[in-house]
């Protein structure tokens, strides 16, 4: 009887001492998992909310960034009465884009576009009253080579591509049409925006269903002009 | 004679039985073990996976390797070079006269990140967060500064390395705030779960915030100070 205690004990003393040995390791994983969450190191502050004083949210086409222009005006003496510019910086700031439009006499306006590395227009276009160009949050590559525009027009919507350099594309083009080359691409999807580049010559594109729900994305290459439809949607 | 047979056989069975007896024990004892460790780790399983699969942990410390060639979705990148000595500008005492605590707040709908000390806002800019892995939601703090460092993860066609990742804070274990100089799509979710902002961007952020400096992830953000958070993990 004693025999067959001692024999229980010292089995339940081997299953404990598994046990123990199973709760070391799963604590020395958690301790390896949590040893770069070093929030401890601060003392949890709430939640502040501080009493700020509302700004004025700025106003964005939905899903479409554009960044706070700045604009600058100046008054020129000769017949176009006002020049106006917007522009936008490249990721790293080392490359600037900029739109500036020229207030001419029958409510049209000419918008010319130039770079830091330019010193006439890459582009130039008077637009009716009601027209734009824009010049998108996302304009530049990554590796800031490229850039890219939207023309507002009354017969659409155009995305056109340019070098930072002003120098023309190996086809001759001084720009590339991404709507165009979609158009031509034969989608059933609905070209919606291009939104941004996905790689240093890759521009991503966005689509919608006729029901004005979320389409596939594609890939804009560039300077081949190539579409190429991706799995997952941007 | 017989009593004494029967004796030393009931001896030499003991021993048989005691040797299996200590084997069946050790065997109970792995299976507890392993039992507790299983159960232990399911329950104690990591809320998020790392944002950065292959260098979660290296990753946290600085790293700087300026002929390194980058990969991001199949394509090759070159990273920026980093000089430590130009990384930041110098501080100028008395510059920043703005007081109360700064706080990053992160509005996931809208792909925007906002900074405010006091009721001041400092910055308003769009990011991308998490698309291939969710940015976290919740309240945090940033536990780390890094001016650049190496990250890694993803499988097969998504599988990335970002050598000299410019301006991180680190905020939830290796999900952090930092510049993208592969992409430019902000105002997308394009990340694996870190929040990328432009370059400029970033490193304003980094030479504004501190170690400790609040960051607040909202499923939606409304000015001045309303940061909704659904099912957050803190």
């Amino acid at each position: 009887m004693i025999l067959r205690k001692y024999i229980g004990l010292e089995a339940l003393f081997f299953v404990i001492a598994g046990a123990s040995i199973g709760l070391y390791l799963v604590s020395y994983v958690k301790t390896q998992t949590l040893q770069f969450n070093s929030n401890a190191a601060f003392t949890p502050v709430q939640m502040v909310t501080p009493p700020i004083t509302a700004i004025q949210k700025q106003t964005t086409q939905a899903g479409q960034p554009t960044q706070k222009p700045t604009p600058i005006t100046t008054i020129v003496s000769m017949t176009p009465v006002t020049t106006n510019a917007i522009s936008q910086i490249s990721s790293d700031g080392s490359q600037k884009v900029t739109i500036q439009t020229v207030q001419n006499k029958y409510a049209t306006q000419t918008d010319n576009i130039f770079t830091v590395n330019t010193t006439i227009p890459l582009y130039s276009k008077t637009l009716s009253q009601g027209e734009s160009i824009n010049v998108p949050f996302n304009a530049w590559s990554p590796n800031d080579k490229y850039f890219f525009i939207q023309d507002n027009l009354s017969s659409g919507q155009s995305i056109l591509i340019f070098q930072a350099d002003g120098q023309p594309f190996t086809n001759g083009q001084s720009y590339l049409n991404l709507t165009d080359a979609y158009t031509k691409y034969g989608a059933s999807d609905i070209f919606d925006q291009a939104t941004g580049w996905a790689a240093d010559n890759l521009i991503v594109i966005n689509t919608k269903l006729s029901d004005g729900s979320q389409g596939k994305s594609y890939w804009y290459e560039i300077p081949d002009g190539g579409i190429i439809p991706l799995a997952n949607k941007f | 004679m017989a009593k004494k047979t029967a004796h030393k056989a009931k001896k030499i069975n003991s021993k048989k039985k005691t040797g299996r007896y200590y084997l069946t024990l050790s065997l109970f004892s792995m299976v507890s073990c392993l039992v507790v460790f299983v159960v232990g780790n399911y329950f104690n399983k990591p809320q998020l996976p790392c944002a950065n699969t292959k260098t979660c942990q290296s990753d946290l410390s600085q790293h700087i390797d300026n002929k390194a060639i980058a990969t991001f979705e199949g394509h090759t990148i070159t990273p920026p070079k980093i000089d430590l000595a130009q990384a930041l500008t110098p501080a100028v005492l008395g510059a920043n006269t703005t007081t109360g605590e700064k706080h990053v707040y992160i509005d996931l709908s809208t792909q925007r990140l906002y900074a405010y000390q006091g009721d001041t806002e400092y910055m308003d800019t769009y990011i991308a967060s998490g698309k291939w892995n969710p940015t976290p939601v919740g309240n945090f703090h940033i536990w780390e500064k890094l001016v650049a460092t190496r990250m890694a993860g993803g499988e097969g066609a998504s599988a990335y390395d970002l050598p000299n990742v410019p301006y991180v804070m680190y905020f939830y274990q290796d999900y952090g705030l930092h510049g993208a100089y592969w992409h430019n799509n902000f105002g997308h979710m394009m990340s694996h779960g870190c929040v990328n902002e432009r370059i400029v961007d970033a490193k304003k952020l980094y030479e504004w915030a501190d170690l400790g400096t609040p960051v607040s992830v909202c499923n939606s953000f409304t000015t001045p100070n309303n940061c909704m958070q659904t099912n957050p993990i803190n």
